[in-house]
């Protein structure tokens, strides 16, 4: 949009051009992204190792049949590396963190000259294009990810589901030692069985009660229709309350 | 309270009852009567036989007697169910209310006459539904009253409040 005159032509200096809105910044820093990134990695690490090991160990070592050597330092080398590594994250943060803080200011002082500023202009115009940027494939982004997650998820369940061998499953479900549990007797005292069967057959009685009574309704307005036609009644029976 | 599914019979609820729902709930209760006048027979007959040296017999009351009878528990079995409740017991069968002109509870002074009427009359007064523009039977027209359905236990809501009755 330019401001200018009626035949189109823009007056010099007065083009208004619109800024694009930053992309929303995420609830946590980058700092905070990057660090609980590196610890849920390392936990998941941790649990990956932990249940291939209880995986390992549930399946048969053809050649395994040497025993077992005694565990030495050797064994103690796998939670040493990850202790290291939760050392070298932390470390690494605080090095982001303090790199962050101190650069805030700095950035701050130095920017703050009219020459600097201007200076910066172009570098500025062109953060905002990158950011305009990825906004839009952003939002592309993730759509196509919110589209693709549930078909993984419906593909990995469908590969799981085939795996299992329901009938075994079911096998080892000890249904007799279920059954033999179950107290019949105490549940059969928890329902009110009297009151189950009264409040049925009181339900059909009054089903009942009511169908009789409907057809005296019905009696009564046919009765009534015949005499008043007998009397030559054009106006149907008032039969509510009059207003007092 | 269940509710009633028929929606005929749900717009009647609180209209006055036509002919031969009356003629019916009247005889219902002219047999109540006589069931009632029955056993209060034999009980006495039973409490003779008890009491005296007499066999047992079931009591022959002369016509006179037997009618004053009738007409005591009549009277007191409807008074009683009118100004109460407002259903007598064949009128509880066929789920018929007796109310007031403003469909309000019948005052006891009105329900008393309109027992009285009916025992005397032999509920015949019903016969005036048959005729009657508004469904009102000979009763109703002398004693202020109304016949209405009225299937669950309520009276008619939303009438303004009226000392006819009173």
């Amino acid at each position: 949009m330019a401001a200018g005159t009626d035949d189109g032509r823009t007056t010099p200096g007065t083009d208004v051009v619109p800024r694009a809105m930053p992309v929303p910044a995420p609830p946590p820093g980058v700092t905070d992204v990057l660090r609980r990134s590196a610890q849920l990695g390392l936990g998941a690490i941790g649990l990956a190792g932990r249940a291939a090991g209880s995986v390992f160990a549930r399946v048969p070592d053809p050649g395994g049949d040497a025993p077992d050597a005694e565990p030495g330092i050797a064994a103690l080398l796998p939670g040493a590396v990850l202790g290291i590594a939760i050392e070298a994250e932390k470390r690494a943060s605080a090095v982001v963190d303090s790199m962050a803080a101190h650069s805030t200011g700095v950035v701050r002082a130095v920017g703050k000259p009219a020459i600097v500023q201007r200076a910066l202009r172009p570098l500025e115009d062109r953060l905002w294009h990158w950011n305009e940027l990825a906004r839009r494939e952003q939002h592309r982004n993730q759509a196509q990810a919110s589209a693709l997650i549930p078909v993984i998820v419906q593909q990995v369940t469908e590969n799981v589901i085939a795996q299992l061998d329901f009938v075994r499953i079911v096998e080892q479900i000890p249904i007799d030692d279920i059954a033999a549990s179950i107290d019949v007797e105490a549940i059969v005292q928890r329902i009110d069985l009297g009151g189950v069967i009264r409040e049925s057959t009181a339900s059909l009685t009054m089903e009942t009660v009511d169908a009789v009574r409907s057809q005296g309704i019905g009696v009564d307005e046919w009765t009534a229709r015949v005499v008043d036609r007998v009397l030559l009644r054009k106006r149907p029976r008032n039969t509510g309350f009059d207003k007092q | 309270m269940k509710e009633i599914r028929s929606e005929r019979s749900r717009e009647a609820q609180g209209q006055r009852a036509g002919f031969v729902s009356q003629a019916i709930g009247a005889g219902l209760d002219a047999a109540a009567i006589f069931a009632l006048d029955f056993a209060a027979l034999a009980v006495f007959g039973f409490l003779r036989f008890l009491l005296t040296d007499k066999s047992y017999a079931f009591p022959q009351p002369g016509p006179f007697l037997n009618f004053v009878i009738l007409f005591v528990i009549g009277v007191a079995l409807l008074w009683t169910a009118w100004s109460g409740s407002g259903r007598a017991p064949g009128m509880a069968v066929l789920g018929l209310r007796v109310v007031g002109r403003d469909g309000r509870r019948l005052s006891s002074r009105r329900a008393f006459w309109r027992a009285v009427l009916g025992v005397l009359t032999l509920g015949l007064g019903v016969l005036w539904v048959l005729v009657s523009k508004k469904n009102k039977s000979l009763y109703d027209i002398v004693c202020g009253s109304a016949v209405v359905y009225d299937w669950r236990a309520s009276l008619p809501t939303g009438l303004p409040d009226s000392r006819q009755n009173q």
